[in-house]
């Protein structure tokens, strides 16, 4: 019922730390992609393909992975450009492409994010920061439910198509849609909820207590890290200050 | 007894409806990006409301809307939608902050805080949305304010984001009374903790 973005290599960029990882390619440099003059734009492209490499993701995969938001926001954003904004319509489908290719890197950064991080990365990674455990174990019981409950929405869609529903996600049965959703909701809530319970069962016996003490996970970075961090807050800084 | 606090079971809950949110809605995201569809955005202004409110409903605890919304962020990272803008996630999570304070103050009145949270829960989406697309410099945005504040333009807005996510709110108080009476939901709401 859903792909996930994770492509397992072993790599430099799949071995960063968490943080590093989200800092890098969700924080900063898709800032630096918006706040950055134009001629910037080139040496971010650049930077993007090179970590590409770095991590052994071909580029056909990545480009596959991308392009249908790469497509569409295109598409979308030179049509208001060239709608809304001033001037004559060589500038304003130019302002169009350079909108469009900021949207494009800041998606593509996001997606590489996705793309070099396990998932179960990510829960460690926000223990790592000592926030309450109860709200760690929360996200990774959030994780190992997704295939749990997809299943079990998949079993109760299945029921009701046998019982006559007509459930089907497409764009012609959209105004069908309410309809479709009223004989599923309240069967799908209860089986969200009696699975939640049994989970949360299962970890009350195994003597969990979300006000009690555990070891933290420690937080490491390492030379790699620290040079990936610098570089990209220095071209940060560079693109502030062009 | 109502054990007060977040216990283990409210905890695992709150997660299962980021899951549910977030599965439910993944389908849609690449239809929405690619047709950006009027019927898509009154879906996702019902579905969020209506499953905001169900969550408040259940769990009644200050801060529901808001882990939940922490939760679905954090499980929709590896995923292909696009929570890894981190502009999304806080407004997301002032969205969230802001529903959980109004059902505070309506709590006792389930029916009114239910349309309330449902309507504004809306409201605040869309106002964030278009201070995002505004930030980011999306052409058009600019012309916003002087479609909208016109009386027409007020009435269609009002009409169609506030009723909408009313009625999704509305919706949510239904089916939680509809459930309250289930052991499920009496073993969430008065579990206590061994």
């Amino acid at each position: 019922m859903f792909n996930n973005l994770y492509i397992q290599k072993r790599s430099i960029i799949h071995s960063l730390n968490f943080w590093t990882k989200f800092l890098c390619f969700s924080l900063i440099l898709p800032l630096t992609a918006f706040v950055s003059v134009p001629k910037v734009i080139p040496l971010l492209v650049t930077l993007l393909l090179f970590v590409l490499y770095l991590s052994r993701i071909s580029y056909v995969r990545f480009w596959q992975l991308i392009k249908i938001y790469a497509i569409s926001l295109s598409i979308g954003i030179i049509i208001l450009s060239l709608a809304f904004s001033q001037g004559p319509f060589i500038d304003r489908a130019l302002q169009g492409i350079v909108l469009s290719t900021r949207f494009i890197l800041l998606i593509s950064f996001g997606i590489l994010f996705a793309a070099v991080t396990n998932p179960i990365e990510i829960p460690a990674g926000f223990l790592q920061t000592k926030i309450p455990h109860k709200y760690g174990i929360t996200l990774m019981v959030g994780y190992r439910l997704m295939p749990l409950l997809s299943q079990k929405i998949q079993t109760i869609i299945d029921a009701q198509r046998a019982r006559g529903a007509k459930i089907d996600l497409s764009l012609q049965n959209l105004p069908r849609l309410p309809l479709a959703i009223s004989a599923l909701a309240i069967p799908v809530l209860h089986s969200t909820l009696e699975t939640s319970v049994r989970l949360s069962d299962a970890l009350i016996s195994r003597g969990y207590d979300p006000e009690g003490k555990i070891t933290p996970l420690p937080m490491r970075f390492g030379p790699l890290d620290l040079i990936f961090i610098s570089t990209t807050l220095v071209a940060l800084v560079i693109a502030v200050k062009l | 007894m109502n054990k007060r606090g977040w216990t283990t079971t409210k905890l695992i809950a709150v997660g299962s409806f980021g899951v549910l949110r977030v599965l439910v809605w993944l389908p849609f995201v690449a239809i929405n990006v690619s047709t950006s569809s009027p019927l898509l955005t009154i879906f996702s202004f019902f579905f969020f409301s209506f499953i905001s409110v169900f969550s408040l409903l259940t769990i009644r605890q200050f801060g529901t809307v808001t882990i939940q919304t922490f939760v679905e962020w954090v499980l929709e990272l590896p995923l292909p939608s696009m929570a890894f803008m981190p502009l999304l996630f806080a407004s997301a999570i002032v969205r969230a902050s802001a529903v959980d304070i109004l059902f505070y103050l309506f709590k006792k009145k389930e029916k009114v805080a239910s349309v309330v949270c449902g309507g504004f829960n809306s409201l605040i989406l869309s106002v964030l949305t278009y201070v995002i697309y505004l930030i980011m410099g999306v052409p058009g945005t600019e012309k916003i304010p002087s479609i909208i504040f016109t009386p027409i333009g007020l009435f269609l807005v009002l009409t169609i984001i506030l009723g909408i996510g009313s009625v999704g709110g509305y919706t949510g108080y239904l089916t939680y009374r509809k459930m309250s009476s289930t052991s499920v939901i009496k073993r969430i709401q008065g579990m206590a903790d061994v």
